[in-house]
């Protein structure tokens, strides 16, 4: 993916940079808002990170700028302003997801990749695989191996949202926000707990398990060993 | 009116001067300076303006009675005189003089207070009985009513005080060459009016002064007990800003606007104390709580800088786990401090409780079932509130992280299962109340005001998992949404043998009692939507 950072806390940004490198993206900077737009502008970036408080040009300011121009490249916020409203302002420019600093790489790194799916037109699909694992939206079925599994609603929620990322990794963070629509971090370990629920549906009778975990960053749905 | 009084006293040479001064010593130019800035209060400058409004009005009435009650009387007697003055020329042009002195004798005698001279103006002849002698010189210069004195005589014949007289002086000229025969004086002795106006005046004069120094009294006893008042509430501020925080502003009790004042300011540095000592407390336990896990992070990095290979991967990911934790911690600490400050909370909306808590138990049944937890859910249905349907569940979430987290029964063979039990009802005065309680072992009901206060652990030492924020972020939550928040006795334990119990036989119940929605209110944010909305729509 080719990513624009827009951010003006250079350690930050330095770091970022040399992060999202070697997950293997190509990444441009800029430290100001009013860079930031020319380089946007220029175009051919799959996605941007936007910090909200940029000098010369806020980060609001710039999406929308950009969204009038027509330019849908998927975005997100980086903010040390969390609260919902904030969120919600956010979201209103034009932004596609938002996080709240400080932050953890590895949930930067997810969500960053996790919006570069989203240009796939993914809404208009119906069946997902993985593997020989089948979801089917519009019957609500499951199955593996051409076998029916029975899925709860919210679990059935829960491996579309990642069916949808494949081959990606999701935080719990990010589960928490998609499947349950909450945006704050419990203590418990309560979407380990769903997970191991689905595990056990999904992958106990398989040979192959699908649904991985992540140390430190969270799970990923894939056929690959 | 101070500053002259108190320069005098101490500039003048006055022999005096010097003893005086040395007796009163240091206390006069207090008291002057008492006096003079008791003078300048409001109080009293409102007092000196209704003083002077009442004298005012004292005098316009003074004016009105003299008018309404004096000049008649001397109007009255005016008239009378001009009409004897004429009924007078009346009889000596038709009758003569002896027929006038006649009827002239006949009045004094008549009328104690009617008195007359008739003198011929060739011979200076008195005609008229009566205690006058001649005639008054203040006749001489005017044909109106005019003022006289004269000394009456006794019936003893002794001549008593000089007495107030008013009088006209009529001509009375022959008929046929028009010379003058006669000045005739008629008048009335006022005496008694003259008494009854004295009288009328010193009275309202008195009435003045006894007003005009009630008054000035009263000004300088409210103007002193307002400057008390502002005195104490200066005293107070004094002391707050010396650093004396739990200082509180004077409350009386007799509940007037000053009353009000403190109570408003005293409201005020209640929640700056709670903000300072919040404050003071989290410095505190930022030393225990952070500095403890980032000098644990630093000791694992430079172990990890001795290890290879796999051992590394491991250490890494626990640095990376424990880095993560402080992250944690250090956001919940920014949501608590944004909320008490009051910028945290954002709008809060008409919101429904219920989805929240069937939602938030769905997602924790899992959880809790695992850790050998019954959760069980009292669902009801309850009107809306106003709120944050964020905060809400994020206080939810806590609560049920908590009861997850310190309701464990300690191992051993006949434990009872640990039950959690999360209600949501509707109670009287238009309260909805989420509670979260469990039969866990519960808290000591001394320690229960402080499990909301950051960092605070039951366990001193910091032994079990957590950040010691979750209480407090639901004590935020719960302020943020002037929602009650109650510590109090959870489920009943059913407490096996072999187990000393160390609370009440209860476990822990945390209750939020959060306000319903009144109808007004509603409609009031009904509006308010609808006029976003079609601003929304014009932009």
């Amino acid at each position: 993916m080719r990513i624009l950072v827009i951010e003006d806390d250079s350690q930050a940004a330095a770091f970022l940079v040399k992060g999202l490198r070697e997950a293997g993206h190509a990444v441009d900077h800029a430290l100001d808002g009013e860079t930031g737009l020319n380089m946007a502008e220029s175009g051919g970036y799959d996605a941007y990170v936007i910090d909200r408080m940029l000098p010369q040009l806020d980060g609001l300011t710039l999406l929308e700028k950009r969204r009038e121009e027509g330019d849908e490249t998927p975005a997100l916020f980086l903010s040390a302003l969390g609260e919902v409203d904030d969120r919600v302002a956010g979201l209103q420019a034009g932004g596609d997801d938002y996080l709240v600093k400080p932050y953890a790489f590895s949930e930067l790194i997810a969500r960053v990749e996790a919006l570069g799916r989203r240009r796939a037109p993914t809404n208009v699909t119906t069946q997902f695989s993985v593997g020989d694992l089948e979801m089917d939206i519009l019957s609500r079925t499951v199955r593996r191996a051409g076998k029916k599994i029975d899925l709860q609603p919210r679990e059935f929620r829960l491996l579309e949202y990642l069916m949808r990322h494949a081959d990606q990794v999701v935080t719990r963070t990010m589960l928490l926000e998609n499947v349950w629509e909450y945006h704050f971090d419990p203590q418990t370990n309560v979407i380990d707990v769903h997970i191991s629920r689905l595990r056990g549906k999904i992958d106990k009778e398989f040979e192959e398990p699908l649904l991985k975990t992540v140390r430190g960053a969270g799970y990923t749905l894939s056929a690959e060993s | 009116m101070s500053a002259p009084l108190s320069s005098n006293h101490t500039v003048s040479p006055n022999p005096k001067g010097p003893g005086r001064k040395a007796k009163t010593g240091g206390s006069r130019p207090n008291v002057f300076a008492y006096l003079g800035r008791t003078l300048r209060t409001t109080a009293f400058r409102f007092t000196l303006l209704y003083i002077s409004l009442f004298l005012l009005a004292v005098t316009l009435l003074i004016v009105f009675v003299y008018e309404s009650t004096f000049r008649p009387a001397i109007k009255q007697i005016d008239q009378s005189i001009a009409d004897e003055i004429v009924f007078f020329e009346k009889v000596y042009n038709e009758r003569g003089s002896q027929a006038l002195a006649q009827v002239i004798r006949g009045r004094s005698v008549a009328s104690n207070s009617s008195i007359y001279l008739v003198v011929q103006a060739k011979t200076g002849v008195i005609l008229s009985p009566g205690p006058l002698k001649k005639m008054p010189p203040e006749a001489l210069q005017t044909t109106d009513l005019f003022r006289f004195t004269y000394t009456p005589i006794s019936y003893t014949g002794q001549a008593g005080e000089r007495r107030p007289g008013m009088g006209r002086v009529g001509r009375l000229r022959n008929p046929v060459s028009n010379d003058l025969e006669y000045a005739i004086l008629a008048a009335r002795d006022v005496y008694a009016l003259d008494q009854l106006q004295n009288n009328a005046r010193s009275t309202m004069i008195r009435v003045g002064i006894v007003t005009l120094l009630l008054g000035l009294i009263l000004g300088f006893i409210t103007s002193r007990s307002f400057l008390s008042k502002v005195d104490n509430f200066n005293k107070a501020v004094a002391a707050i800003r010396k650093g004396d925080l739990s200082r509180r502003m004077p409350v009386e009790g007799v509940n007037d606007e000053f009353d009000g004042l403190a109570e408003n300011l005293n409201g005020m540095l209640d929640q700056i104390e709670r903000l300072m000592i919040g404050m003071r407390e989290v410095s505190d336990n930022i030393a225990h709580d952070l500095r403890s896990p980032l000098t644990r992070i630093r000791n694992n990095i430079h172990t990890a800088m001795t290890l290879s290979g796999e051992e590394r991967d491991e250490a890494l990911d626990t640095l990376s786990i424990e880095t993560e934790k402080l992250l944690a911690t250090f956001n919940a600490l920014l949501s608590i401090t944004r909320l008490e400050s009051g910028e945290g909370a954002g709008v809060l909306k008409s919101i429904n409780i219920n989805p929240i808590v069937e939602e938030l138990t769905e997602l924790y049944e899992p959880a809790a079932a695992d850790a050998g937890f019954a959760l069980s859910v009292e669902n009801n249905e309850v009107p809306n509130i106003q709120g944050s349907r964020e905060l809400v569940s994020q206080a939810l979430s806590n609560l049920l992280d908590n009861a997850l987290k310190y309701a464990v029964w300690h191992q051993g063979d006949d434990i009872p299962k640990g039950e959690i039990r999360v209600s949501l009802k509707k109670a009287a005065g238009d309260v909805v109340i989420l509670a979260v309680a469990d039969n866990g072992p519960g808290v000591p009901p001394q320690d229960r005001p402080k499990i909301l206060n950051r960092f605070f652990r039951l366990d001193a030492s910091r032994t079990t998992q957590g950040s010691g924020l979750g209480l407090s972020m639901v004590g935020a939550i719960a302020r943020a949404h002037e929602a009650q928040l109650v510590i109090g006795s959870g489920l009943p334990r059913k407490v096996p043998r072999n187990i000393e119990e160390p609370s009440d036989g209860h476990g822990l119940s945390v209750s939020l009692m959060f306000k319903t929605v009144k109808p007004k209110a509603r409609k009031e944010l009904s509006e308010k939507a609808v006029s976003t909305s079609t601003v929304a729509k014009q932009t």
